[in-house]
């Protein structure tokens, strides 16, 4: 909560934790090169982006790393719902994208 | 579901991904609230995962591309890649490859069909894709006994 930190960097901090908070989110997902980001003050959040629409709204974009077993329209939607209301209690007004990047095995592999 | 009729994968045009996204095509699954999208390498993965949890299946790859993939599995350091997976996925269909090694004494009918089986329900129960097409190749057997370097006749 530093101040000068700036609104998108501590909006991708909510987002962030909000959807680390699933059970089936298992982590953000930065891209190969760990691109995609939200890039802040000495610091960045992984995973997620931000940006703001010309009409003022905001986008939130998030990548995340699912895991096997429940279908991922309905996890998608319950992180969409959820990260939305987590910005709500924050008067803002986000769009919130899910995009699922990757998939964890439920447990070490298989073979 | 798993007829092979000519209806192949619609290639999603639309690839305006989810903002430099790696990989190259994705499925789009609207839903009452938004648009979740999903990465091809996680279809793959998935099929990876469904055809490894089927009994009897040795591996996934060819037998060459099994022990090669193994060592640039080692080195990456990713064990549940997709190597001896293909897939097409389009915005509502997917189609998948596979090519796999099984182990000695089971039936190859009775494998594949399993494997056939429990990617087409772990795809769509999980994506909500329809799959269209299932091949498997079956390139090589796995013999129970340890390394199966000891293929020749003679020592």
């Amino acid at each position: 909560m530093s101040p000068a930190a700036g609104p998108a960097v501590e909006l991708a901090d909510t987002a962030s934790r909000t959807a680390r908070d699933h059970a089936d989110v298992v982590d953000l997902d930065g891209g190969l090169a760990g691109e995609f980001a939200t890039y802040g003050l000495g610091r960045r959040v992984p995973g997620v982006r931000v940006d703001r629409e010309p009409d003022g709204r905001w986008t939130v974009r998030l990548r995340l790393v699912a895991k096997y077993g429940r279908p991922l329209p309905d996890i998608g939607d319950e992180v969409r719902a959820r990260v939305g209301d987590a910005l709500a209690t924050e008067h803002l007004d986000a769009v919130v994208q899910v995009h699922v990047a990757d998939i964890a095995p439920r447990e070490g592999p298989t073979t | 579901m798993s007829d092979t009729s000519t209806t192949k994968t619609e290639k999603s045009s639309t690839s305006k991904s989810g903002g430099g996204a790696s990989s190259g095509a994705l499925a789009q699954l609207d839903t009452d609230q938004g648009v979740t999208s999903i990465s091809e390498d996680v279809v793959s993965k998935i099929a990876g995962i469904a055809a490894r949890e089927v009994e009897g299946v040795a591996s996934l790859g060819g037998a060459l591309s099994g022990a090669l993939s193994a060592v640039v599995g080692r080195i990456r350091g990713d064990e549940h890649k997709t190597s001896g997976v293909g897939v097409e996925v389009g915005k509502r269909q997917a189609a998948v490859d596979l090519s796999m090694t099984i182990q000695y004494p089971a039936s190859i009918t009775d494998v594949t069909a399993a494997v056939r089986q429990n990617v087409i329900d772990r795809i769509e129960g999980m994506t909500s894709l329809e799959v269209v097409e299932v091949n498997i190749a079956v390139s090589d057997l796995a013999f129970p006994d340890g390394d199966d370097n000891n293929t020749g006749r003679v020592e």
